[in-house]
């Protein structure tokens, strides 16, 4: 929008314009913007990867 | 030993601040939702200040062209500014009547500000109208382009402002008064009395000032 609004081209003004305000809308209109990860979902995670990259790790030596 | 107690309890030295730390923990979303709005409502007027300042510099650059005093119509500045006074207002009632859940009149009190906020907007289109039409549009000089850019990004604000009204309106209606709207509402709120904020600065400075020049 702002490219078109330099450059003159209105119509792409237009079509900028209505997009963010739909954007805007359909984005206040979600009902679960949010979700928690547990600390154990995260801990688990991280165990994963660690022990991959120690599994790597002792595998390169 | 009960010295030494206490020192234990109290590692940080917080003393007779004893209700600060009760409150471990983050602060509640409506505490952080409005922080951040502001954060953001102050980088917006700090773009405004820099409009403010170029249009000060320039203020006095009219190329040979009309001055402020012989551009503005104060009685029409007055009553825009009336509007914008009054919009205030009602978006107070209306955030009143969100806080005690009173449907009707959050709807009649977002009505109202619309209603006045697009008032607004229409004696501020009129006004630019009449200085495009007697050639003091904003490529005439440098002082009225620092007008134009100034109290035209307020009159953009005020746009988008009544959009997102309009939108708060819609939700309230479709989603009723849940946690999330009411912040909503909160910081929709905060929007709009910062524009009537920087409204009043511009008043002052522009057309105030202006008028005297």
């Amino acid at each position: 929008m702002g490219f078109a609004l330099i450059w003159h081209i209105w119509w792409m003004v237009a079509a900028g314009a209505i997009g963010a305000f739909a954007t805007f809308v359909v984005f206040a209109w979600r009902d679960h913007d949010e979700y928690v990860i547990p600390a154990a979902e995260v801990a688990r995670i991280d165990q994963v990867n660690r022990a991959e990259r120690r599994a790597l790790m002792s595998g390169a030596v | 030993m009960a010295t030494v107690v206490t020192a234990h309890a109290d590692p940080h030295h917080l003393g007779g601040l004893g209700a600060a730390a009760e409150h471990a923990g983050p602060a509640s979303k409506r505490i952080v939702t409005g922080y951040g709005f502001w954060i953001f409502l102050l980088s917006d007027i700090v773009m405004f200040s820099c409009f403010f300042a170029s249009y000060a510099v320039l203020s006095g650059q009219t190329a040979g062209g009309p001055k402020a005093s012989e551009l503005f119509d104060l009685r029409s500045v007055a009553a825009e500014t009336g509007c914008l006074l009054l919009s205030s207002f009602t978006c107070g009632l209306a955030t009143i009547a969100a806080d005690v859940r009173e449907k009707t009149l959050y709807q009649l009190a977002m009505a109202l500000t619309c209603a006045l906020g697009l008032a607004f907007l229409s004696l501020e289109a009129r006004e630019f109208a009449s200085l495009v039409a007697r050639g003091a549009g904003p490529t005439r000089s440098a002082f009225l382009t620092a007008f134009f850019s100034l109290v035209g990004c307020h009159g953009l604000h005020v746009s988008a402002g009544a959009l997102w009204l309009l939108t708060m309106m819609a939700q309230v209606t479709a989603k009723g008064f849940r946690a999330d709207i009411q912040r909503r509402i909160m910081c929709f709120a905060l929007f709009w009395h910062a524009l009537d904020i920087i409204w009043v600065a511009l008043f002052s400075v522009v057309y105030l000032l202006g008028a005297g020049q």
